[in-house]
């Protein structure tokens, strides 16, 4: 099962992920890994893969690693700006907007945080 | 009819827009008034993928970069998908230097949504905490005026977020969204 919980910045997504999820502090990370179990700052993973030029490995680098039980992914909402002058910049937030649109489709929950509050989506 | 979808960046907001438009549309003519000035290869790019997005489903492009006054006339009787208000509200500002860029942009989107179904594409520009300059900030408060207006005004209003809507009002086209 995968649960996405996206929101701006400091509003609690991974207290409530960690809350929701029943994991441990060891099982929260910013990199996909077997004992993950909370993915947080996707935001990060994608600008990491854009950089190397690598974005068509995002998305089954994510699978391979939510296919493996139940996980959750947190991410900022970083496409709520104004669109930036730099090709880099405006690259990232769509891409990680795509990426994203591709995670709502697949996941059983969408949990939008606000002010620490979950707002449930799907 | 007036709809409006809103969304940041990479939203899916103009998939769901290209939707609902064909929808209104049903046999009727379906435009594309286009208002983003491209500049350079990655503005190229973009309009490729949108052109790809619309292949196949029979819109005409309408170039405005400027003024849509004349957008009411061509487009009586059919339905046009207006993308995007933000870079409408731009050429407003930057390229016409107009006095009143709302009160103009209301007075065009009004008129459009008498002659024909109107879907317009909008964006979510207010929440990356930056503190631009005067000329940005004004352009944010501007596009807020718009959004609000607008969203009021509105048949059908929404969000997608990330791809799923949220729905603001209007939810008998939320429903038959969902059931394309």
């Amino acid at each position: 099962m995968l649960t996405l919980i996206i929101g701006g910045r400091a509003q609690g997504k991974t207290a409530y992920a960690k809350k929701a999820a029943g994991a441990k502090d060891s099982e929260i990370a910013n990199f996909c890994e077997k004992n993950v179990r909370v993915l947080v700052h996707l935001e990060e993973t994608v600008r990491r893969f854009l950089a190397e030029g690598r974005e068509e490995e995002i998305l089954p680098y994510l699978q391979e690693w939510y296919d493996e039980g139940d996980k959750t992914i947190v991410c900022d909402e970083i496409g709520l700006g104004i669109v930036p002058a730099d090709p880099f910049e405006r690259k990232w937030r769509d891409e990680t907007g795509r990426i994203l649109c591709a995670l709502a489709a697949r996941a059983e929950h969408v949990v939008r945080i606000f002010a620490g509050t979950g707002q449930i989506l799907k | 009819m007036l709809a409006i979808f809103s969304g940041g960046s990479g939203s899916g907001k103009s998939e769901f827009a290209e939707s609902l438009t064909c929808l209104l549309a049903k046999d009727r003519k379906k435009y594309y008034v286009a208002t983003m000035q491209v500049f350079g290869e990655e503005g190229q790019k973009r309009v490729e993928k949108h052109r790809n997005q619309r292949k196949g489903k029979g819109f005409e492009t309408l170039e405005r970069t400027g003024s849509l006054q004349d957008v009411a006339k061509i487009c009586s009787g059919g339905a046009v998908l207006l993308e995007c208000l933000s870079n409408r509200l731009a050429n407003a500002l930057y390229t016409q230097n107009l006095q009143d860029p709302v009160g103009e942009i209301l007075k065009e989107i009004t008129e459009i949504s008498e002659t024909a179904d109107l879907v317009i594409v909008t964006n979510e520009v207010f929440s990356d905490g930056i503190s631009y300059g005067a000329e940005t900030m004004r352009y944010i408060r501007l596009l807020g005026e718009l959004n609000g207006r607008l969203f009021a005004a509105a048949d059908f209003a929404a969000e997608s977020v990330y791809g799923i809507l949220r729905v603001v009002k209007g939810e008998e086209y939320a429903h038959a969204l969902e059931r394309i």
